[in-house]
Protein backbone atom coordinates (compact mmCIF):
# COMPACT_ATOMS: atom_id res chain seq x y z
CA UNK A 1 0.00 0.00 0.00
CA UNK A 2 1.68 3.12 -0.93
CA UNK A 3 1.21 6.24 1.14
CA UNK A 4 -0.56 9.36 -0.23
CA UNK A 5 -0.55 13.30 0.74
CA UNK A 6 -4.23 13.95 1.93
CA UNK A 7 -5.90 15.89 -0.04
CA UNK A 8 -9.53 18.36 0.15
CA UNK A 9 -12.49 16.49 -0.80
CA UNK A 10 -13.08 18.89 -3.87
CA UNK A 11 -10.50 17.49 -6.32
CA UNK A 12 -11.89 14.36 -7.37
CA UNK A 13 -9.77 14.41 -10.46
CA UNK A 14 -6.67 13.42 -7.97
CA UNK A 15 -8.35 10.74 -5.98
CA UNK A 16 -9.87 9.30 -9.31
CA UNK A 17 -6.23 9.42 -10.60
CA UNK A 18 -5.03 7.38 -7.78
CA UNK A 19 -7.85 5.41 -8.05
CA UNK A 20 -6.46 4.45 -11.16
CA UNK A 21 -3.30 3.80 -10.15
CA UNK A 22 -4.43 1.38 -8.01
CA UNK A 23 -3.07 -2.55 -9.86
CA UNK A 24 -5.93 -4.60 -11.30
CA UNK A 25 -8.09 -1.25 -11.76
CA UNK A 26 -9.23 -0.76 -15.45
CA UNK A 27 -11.31 2.13 -15.57
CA UNK A 28 -13.50 4.56 -13.01
CA UNK A 29 -16.61 5.43 -14.24
CA UNK A 30 -19.02 8.10 -14.09
CA UNK A 31 -21.35 8.67 -11.12
CA UNK A 32 -25.09 7.36 -11.43
CA UNK A 33 -26.61 9.49 -9.18
CA UNK A 34 -28.24 12.67 -11.20
CA UNK A 35 -27.55 15.14 -8.77
CA UNK A 36 -24.08 13.75 -8.72
CA UNK A 37 -24.05 14.24 -12.35
CA UNK A 38 -26.26 17.73 -12.57
CA UNK A 39 -22.63 19.33 -12.39
CA UNK A 40 -21.84 17.32 -15.55
CA UNK A 41 -24.97 17.90 -17.22
CA UNK A 42 -24.49 21.35 -17.44
CA UNK A 43 -21.28 21.62 -18.47
CA UNK A 44 -22.47 19.36 -21.40
CA UNK A 45 -24.58 21.69 -22.32
CA UNK A 46 -22.33 24.87 -22.24
CA UNK A 47 -19.34 23.29 -24.10
CA UNK A 48 -21.51 20.61 -26.42
CA UNK A 49 -19.04 17.94 -24.98
CA UNK A 50 -21.79 14.99 -24.32
CA UNK A 51 -19.38 12.56 -22.63
CA UNK A 52 -20.05 12.89 -18.72
CA UNK A 53 -16.21 12.67 -16.99
CA UNK A 54 -15.30 9.09 -15.16
CA UNK A 55 -14.45 9.92 -11.87
CA UNK A 56 -14.55 9.51 -8.14
CA UNK A 57 -17.36 11.48 -6.89
CA UNK A 58 -17.18 13.09 -3.76
CA UNK A 59 -20.08 15.11 -2.15
CA UNK A 60 -20.74 16.10 1.30
CA UNK A 61 -23.48 14.97 3.14
CA UNK A 62 -24.28 16.73 6.74
CA UNK A 63 -20.68 17.22 7.59
CA UNK A 64 -19.48 13.77 6.16
CA UNK A 65 -17.29 13.49 3.09
CA UNK A 66 -19.07 10.93 1.11
CA UNK A 67 -16.42 9.05 -1.85
CA UNK A 68 -18.15 7.45 -4.57
CA UNK A 69 -16.03 4.98 -6.83
CA UNK A 70 -17.58 2.66 -9.53
CA UNK A 71 -14.90 0.99 -10.69
CA UNK A 72 -13.89 -1.76 -13.61
CA UNK A 73 -11.43 -4.31 -12.11
CA UNK A 74 -9.17 -6.59 -14.39
CA UNK A 75 -10.20 -10.27 -14.71
CA UNK A 76 -6.61 -10.94 -13.94
CA UNK A 77 -6.51 -9.01 -11.12
CA UNK A 78 -8.35 -10.46 -7.18
CA UNK A 79 -11.26 -8.36 -7.58
CA UNK A 80 -11.83 -8.20 -3.61
CA UNK A 81 -8.38 -7.13 -3.03
CA UNK A 82 -8.31 -4.82 -5.51
CA UNK A 83 -11.39 -2.95 -4.24
CA UNK A 84 -9.92 -2.84 -0.66
CA UNK A 85 -6.91 -1.21 -2.32
CA UNK A 86 -9.34 1.24 -3.47
CA UNK A 87 -10.76 2.24 -0.50
CA UNK A 88 -7.68 2.58 1.34
CA UNK A 89 -5.98 4.90 -1.26
CA UNK A 90 -9.39 7.09 -1.12
CA UNK A 91 -9.54 6.70 2.91
CA UNK A 92 -5.42 8.04 2.90
CA UNK A 93 -5.73 10.95 0.81
CA UNK A 94 -8.85 12.10 2.99
CA UNK A 95 -8.07 14.66 5.95
CA UNK A 96 -8.34 11.90 8.51
CA UNK A 97 -9.99 14.35 11.39
CA UNK A 98 -12.68 14.57 8.73
CA UNK A 99 -15.94 12.45 8.49
CA UNK A 100 -15.73 10.00 5.90
CA UNK A 101 -17.63 7.36 4.15
CA UNK A 102 -16.36 6.10 0.86
CA UNK A 103 -18.39 3.79 -1.13
CA UNK A 104 -17.32 1.63 -3.53
CA UNK A 105 -18.86 -0.60 -6.49
CA UNK A 106 -17.10 -2.89 -8.56
CA UNK A 107 -19.55 -2.60 -11.83
CA UNK A 108 -17.20 -4.38 -14.19
CA UNK A 109 -14.95 -7.50 -14.65
CA UNK A 110 -13.12 -7.03 -17.30
CA UNK B 1 -44.30 -14.00 -27.46
CA UNK B 2 -45.00 -10.05 -27.35
CA UNK B 3 -43.71 -9.34 -23.73
CA UNK B 4 -42.71 -5.99 -23.71
CA UNK B 5 -38.60 -5.00 -24.56
CA UNK B 6 -37.20 -4.94 -21.37
CA UNK B 7 -34.81 -2.22 -21.00
CA UNK B 8 -31.61 -2.07 -18.68
CA UNK B 9 -31.56 0.75 -16.18
CA UNK B 10 -29.84 3.39 -18.12
CA UNK B 11 -33.44 2.86 -20.53
CA UNK B 12 -31.21 0.84 -23.45
CA UNK B 13 -32.83 -2.04 -24.80
CA UNK B 14 -31.84 -5.50 -26.40
CA UNK B 15 -32.42 -4.08 -29.84
CA UNK B 16 -30.57 -0.19 -29.61
CA UNK B 17 -27.48 -2.33 -28.11
CA UNK B 18 -27.80 -4.98 -30.98
CA UNK B 19 -27.98 -2.03 -33.44
CA UNK B 20 -25.17 0.03 -32.01
CA UNK B 21 -23.02 -3.47 -31.90
CA UNK B 22 -24.07 -4.31 -35.36
CA UNK B 23 -22.89 -0.48 -36.61
CA UNK B 24 -19.48 -1.36 -35.20
CA UNK B 25 -20.23 0.83 -32.35
CA UNK B 26 -20.48 3.54 -34.73
CA UNK B 27 -21.25 6.39 -34.24
CA UNK B 28 -19.80 6.79 -30.62
CA UNK B 29 -22.06 6.68 -28.12
CA UNK B 30 -20.93 8.08 -24.84
CA UNK B 31 -24.12 6.78 -23.21
CA UNK B 32 -23.52 3.53 -23.92
CA UNK B 33 -19.82 3.69 -23.87
CA UNK B 34 -19.15 5.21 -20.49
CA UNK B 35 -22.14 2.63 -18.79
CA UNK B 36 -20.86 -0.37 -17.37
CA UNK B 37 -24.09 -2.62 -17.73
CA UNK B 38 -24.22 -1.56 -21.60
CA UNK B 39 -20.77 -2.39 -21.84
CA UNK B 40 -21.34 -5.71 -19.95
CA UNK B 41 -24.32 -6.37 -22.10
CA UNK B 42 -22.74 -5.37 -25.31
CA UNK B 43 -19.28 -7.41 -24.90
CA UNK B 44 -21.74 -10.73 -24.14
CA UNK B 45 -23.89 -9.79 -27.41
CA UNK B 46 -20.39 -9.71 -29.04
CA UNK B 47 -19.89 -12.99 -28.23
CA UNK B 48 -22.89 -14.32 -29.16
CA UNK B 49 -22.87 -12.58 -32.72
CA UNK B 50 -19.49 -14.06 -33.10
CA UNK B 51 -20.91 -17.95 -32.35
CA UNK B 52 -23.75 -17.40 -34.09
CA UNK B 53 -21.59 -16.23 -37.24
CA UNK B 54 -19.31 -19.61 -36.86
CA UNK B 55 -22.44 -21.59 -36.73
CA UNK B 56 -23.71 -19.74 -40.09
CA UNK B 57 -20.36 -20.43 -41.63
CA UNK B 58 -20.28 -23.55 -40.40
CA UNK B 59 -23.76 -24.27 -41.97
CA UNK B 60 -22.47 -22.52 -45.37
CA UNK B 61 -20.31 -26.42 -45.82
CA UNK B 62 -22.24 -29.14 -43.62
CA UNK B 63 -24.19 -27.76 -40.62
CA UNK B 64 -27.59 -26.46 -40.25
CA UNK B 65 -28.16 -22.73 -38.77
CA UNK B 66 -29.52 -22.57 -35.23
CA UNK B 67 -32.89 -21.60 -34.95
CA UNK B 68 -33.51 -18.02 -34.44
CA UNK B 69 -35.67 -18.65 -31.12
CA UNK B 70 -32.02 -20.37 -29.85
CA UNK B 71 -29.95 -17.35 -30.44
CA UNK B 72 -32.81 -14.93 -29.21
CA UNK B 73 -33.48 -16.78 -26.25
CA UNK B 74 -29.86 -16.61 -24.98
CA UNK B 75 -29.77 -13.11 -26.10
CA UNK B 76 -33.04 -12.42 -23.68
CA UNK B 77 -31.28 -14.08 -21.04
CA UNK B 78 -28.16 -11.89 -21.83
CA UNK B 79 -30.54 -8.94 -21.70
CA UNK B 80 -32.11 -9.94 -18.02
CA UNK B 81 -28.83 -11.21 -16.67
CA UNK B 82 -26.83 -7.54 -16.97
CA UNK B 83 -29.20 -5.48 -15.45
CA UNK B 84 -27.24 -4.40 -12.40
CA UNK B 85 -28.98 -6.58 -10.18
CA UNK B 86 -28.34 -6.73 -6.60
CA UNK B 87 -24.84 -5.24 -4.79
CA UNK B 88 -22.60 -8.56 -3.77
CA UNK B 89 -20.92 -7.14 -0.52
CA UNK B 90 -17.11 -7.81 -0.21
CA UNK B 91 -15.41 -6.74 3.11
CA UNK B 92 -13.92 -4.49 4.77
CA UNK B 93 -12.22 -3.67 8.08
CA UNK B 94 -13.12 -0.17 8.18
CA UNK B 95 -17.28 0.20 9.45
CA UNK B 96 -16.58 3.77 7.08
CA UNK B 97 -16.18 1.57 4.26
CA UNK B 98 -18.55 -0.34 1.94
CA UNK B 99 -17.58 -2.25 -1.26
CA UNK B 100 -19.95 -4.39 -3.18
CA UNK B 101 -19.39 -6.04 -6.61
CA UNK B 102 -22.77 -5.59 -9.00
CA UNK B 103 -24.73 -9.11 -9.82
CA UNK B 104 -24.85 -8.02 -13.57
CA UNK B 105 -21.03 -8.02 -13.26
CA UNK B 106 -20.75 -11.42 -11.54
CA UNK B 107 -23.16 -12.79 -14.37
CA UNK B 108 -21.08 -11.41 -17.31
CA UNK B 109 -17.99 -12.86 -15.79
CA UNK B 110 -19.36 -15.81 -15.37
CA UNK B 111 -20.35 -15.84 -19.30
CA UNK B 112 -17.06 -14.48 -20.42
CA UNK B 113 -15.29 -17.43 -18.33
CA UNK B 114 -17.37 -20.06 -19.96
CA UNK B 115 -16.71 -18.70 -23.39
CA UNK B 116 -13.40 -19.93 -22.86
CA UNK B 117 -14.48 -23.40 -23.15
CA UNK B 118 -14.96 -24.75 -26.57
CA UNK B 119 -17.95 -26.24 -27.50
CA UNK B 120 -20.07 -24.90 -24.97
CA UNK B 121 -22.58 -22.11 -24.69
CA UNK B 122 -23.86 -20.53 -21.36
CA UNK B 123 -28.21 -20.37 -22.16
CA UNK B 124 -29.05 -18.88 -18.59
CA UNK B 125 -27.08 -17.89 -15.86
CA UNK B 126 -28.45 -17.19 -11.80
CA UNK B 127 -27.21 -16.73 -8.84
CA UNK B 128 -29.77 -18.33 -6.34
CA UNK B 129 -29.76 -17.45 -2.19
CA UNK B 130 -29.55 -14.16 -0.14
CA UNK B 131 -26.14 -13.21 -2.51
CA UNK B 132 -26.74 -9.71 -1.18
CA UNK B 133 -26.62 -10.63 2.40
CA UNK B 134 -22.92 -11.66 3.77
CA UNK B 135 -21.87 -14.90 4.73
CA UNK B 136 -25.10 -16.47 3.06
CA UNK B 137 -25.08 -19.42 0.78
CA UNK B 138 -25.71 -18.86 -3.10
CA UNK B 139 -26.16 -21.47 -5.65
CA UNK B 140 -25.42 -20.69 -9.16
CA UNK B 141 -27.69 -22.23 -11.53
CA UNK B 142 -26.04 -22.98 -15.27
CA UNK B 143 -27.99 -23.67 -18.32
CA UNK B 144 -26.04 -24.79 -21.82
CA UNK B 145 -25.58 -25.82 -24.72
CA UNK B 146 -22.93 -28.17 -25.88
CA UNK B 147 -21.34 -28.52 -29.71
CA UNK B 148 -22.79 -31.77 -31.10
CA UNK B 149 -19.78 -34.86 -30.95
CA UNK B 150 -18.18 -32.64 -27.58
CA UNK B 151 -18.77 -34.91 -24.70
CA UNK B 152 -20.71 -33.67 -21.96
CA UNK B 153 -19.72 -34.41 -18.74
CA UNK B 154 -16.18 -33.55 -19.20
CA UNK B 155 -17.96 -29.76 -20.63
CA UNK B 156 -19.86 -29.73 -17.53
CA UNK B 157 -17.03 -30.45 -15.48
CA UNK B 158 -14.86 -28.11 -17.16
CA UNK B 159 -17.81 -25.21 -16.63
CA UNK B 160 -18.13 -26.01 -12.87
CA UNK B 161 -14.27 -25.45 -12.49
CA UNK B 162 -13.70 -22.41 -14.88
CA UNK B 163 -17.09 -20.90 -12.87
CA UNK B 164 -16.23 -21.64 -9.47
CA UNK B 165 -12.54 -20.59 -9.98
CA UNK B 166 -13.36 -16.87 -11.64
CA UNK B 167 -16.25 -16.66 -8.85
CA UNK B 168 -13.63 -18.11 -6.20
CA UNK B 169 -10.96 -15.13 -7.66
CA UNK B 170 -13.57 -11.97 -7.94
CA UNK B 171 -16.45 -12.28 -5.00
CA UNK B 172 -16.43 -13.56 -1.29
CA UNK B 173 -19.79 -15.14 -2.22
CA UNK B 174 -20.04 -18.81 -0.12
CA UNK B 175 -20.89 -20.99 -3.38
CA UNK B 176 -22.28 -24.40 -2.31
CA UNK B 177 -23.25 -25.40 -5.38
CA UNK B 178 -22.95 -24.46 -9.40
CA UNK B 179 -25.28 -26.57 -10.84
CA UNK B 180 -25.00 -27.35 -14.91
CA UNK B 181 -28.07 -28.44 -16.69
CA UNK B 182 -26.98 -29.14 -20.66
CA UNK B 183 -30.51 -28.73 -22.31
CA UNK B 184 -29.25 -28.60 -25.50
CA UNK B 185 -26.66 -29.48 -28.79
CA UNK B 186 -25.94 -27.70 -31.41
CA UNK B 187 -24.57 -27.94 -34.62
CA UNK B 188 -26.20 -31.36 -35.33
CA UNK B 189 -27.10 -32.84 -38.49
CA UNK B 190 -29.78 -34.89 -38.75
CA UNK B 191 -29.43 -37.70 -41.59
CA UNK B 192 -33.27 -37.80 -42.55
CA UNK B 193 -34.71 -33.77 -41.21
CA UNK B 194 -33.01 -30.74 -40.57
CA UNK B 195 -34.30 -29.24 -38.01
Amino acid sequence: MTSADPVDAGPSDVLTERVLAVAGVERVFPPTALTARLPDLVAALATGKLEPPSRVDVSDTDGTTVVNARIATRRESDTPRTARQVADTLMESLDQAAAVSIRIRVVQIT
Amino acid sequence: MNEPEPTLECGKTVEELGDYLAADRTPYDPTIETCPVCLNELRALARVSRLSGDLLAQDAATLPAPPDTWLQAIMHNIHREMRAGRDLPLRHPDPRVRITVTEGAVLALIRAAADDLDGLIVGKCELLGDADRPGASVDVHLTASVRWGRPIPELSTALRDVVSTALGRHTELDIAAVDVTIEDLHGYVATKEVR
